[in-house]
């Protein structure tokens, strides 16, 4: 085979390798935990009885916008969502009677960590990937699916042992019944506020076991 | 004889039942499946009031051509999705040229690479299916062929 001949095969190949690789680039999840694949769906919590401390870091927002596409807007909007949630989850801590808010992790302490993120739900379709990641935010993906109210919050969240790092529990949720609606021209930290309220509602029910 | 009928009859009927026409409740369109040019998979929003459906290279282009004038939210704003019809494309050419290219508008595609979407959604060579829907049914099915005319029935 002469180079000539081999060019072109290797060229050929090339092209139909490519034109058989699957145009679905769809990611299936939002990247928050390592494996997904023990956890389609809310997890009950392990038990946490042992610990009485729990430190809180800053929660995690995946827009599914990546930063030099977020518009103004949209920035301020995750700020307003981080600080809105941080609140609601020390308020949730400081009313609770077995765990202890502090700053600086000791023994039988444990680091909650957490992400939110939208999710396209069609509960009806069984084919449909109900965690299936969607901007939050409107683009030209998502407008239609917040303006037919199939836009929820998926929350995530993870509970290490401060001292041997250890993942002691973690949980995923959507609310099937709460969806973030779009009351205007564009999304505002009041559209998400039912959905926040529920998932701070469900870490709250899983930390008070 | 009288069974050959029979027969006949029947894969009409399914035929018949299985087509996209007036009457057809909106969802019904949902039994296919679309992607966006990034490869997102995309369902038919239930408050559509007008599909957009090209069939040809040249009906998709001068869809496609109109959008890029319009802002971008265009087509969800009038409550209206493009549905491109592409799998005569062969796969390279899609890949290769075609995807890089749709990738590049502003506005909504939605993308449908089976075969039997054609065969079951009314067609004319040469021009634009229009499906006008009405409280989630379709009410009436038209034919364009100018960017005139589709901005007039997206703007109706």
């Amino acid at each position: 085979m002469n180079k000539l001949t081999f060019f072109i095969v290797l060229t050929i190949s090339l092209l139909l390798m490519n034109g058989c690789a699957s145009k679905n680039m769809q990611a299936d999840n939002s990247g928050f935990f390592k494996d997904y694949e023990q956890l389609k769906s809310t997890q009950t919590m392990l038990d946490i009885s042992k610990y009485t401390h729990i430190k809180i870091t800053p929660l995690i927002i995946n827009p599914m916008i990546i930063d030099s596409e977020q518009t103004k807007s949209q920035k301020e909007l995750y700020n307003q969502i981080k600080t809105y949630l941080n609140k609601a989850y020390k308020d949730m801590i400081t009313t609770s009677t077995k765990l202890t808010l502090v700053d600086t992790p000791s023994d039988n302490t444990l680091i909650l960590e957490s992400a939110v993120s939208s999710v396209e739900v069609h509960l009806d379709d069984k084919t449909w990937n109900q965690h299936a990641p969607i901007p939050m935010g409107l683009n030209v993906i998502s407008f239609n699916a917040y303006m037919d109210e199939d836009v929820r919050l998926l929350g995530e969240m993870r509970l290490v042992d401060a001292k041997s790092g250890d993942v002691v529990s973690r949980m995923m949720y959507t609310s099937k019944d709460i969806a973030v609606t779009l009351s205007g021209d564009t999304l505002t930290l009041d559209d998400f506020k039912p959905s926040l309220n529920a998932w701070v509602k469900e870490i709250s029910k899983g930390l008070n076991k | 004889m009288i069974k050959i009928l029979a027969a006949f009859s029947l894969s009409v009927a399914f035929l018949y039942a299985g087509n996209i026409e007036v009457g057809t409740p909106l969802y019904k369109l949902n039994s296919y499946k679309y992607e966006s040019p990034q490869g997102r998979n995309m369902r038919i929003p239930k408050k559509t009031k007008l599909v957009i459906v090209a069939y040809e290279k040249d009906t998709g282009k001068l869809v496609n051509e109109f959008l890029a004038t319009k802002n971008k939210f265009y087509l969800q704003k009038n409550r209206s999705i493009f549905i491109a019809d592409i799998h005569e494309m062969p796969s390279i050419i899609t890949t290769m040229f075609a995807l890089p290219k749709l990738q590049k508008y502003k506005h909504l595609i939605y993308l449908h690479y089976g075969e039997k979407f054609s065969q079951v959604t009314p067609s004319k060579s040469e021009q634009i299916t229009l499906l006008h829907v009405i409280n989630g049914k379709i009410d009436k099915v038209s034919f364009i062929s100018t960017a005139k005319e589709l901005q007039e029935n997206i703007e109706k």
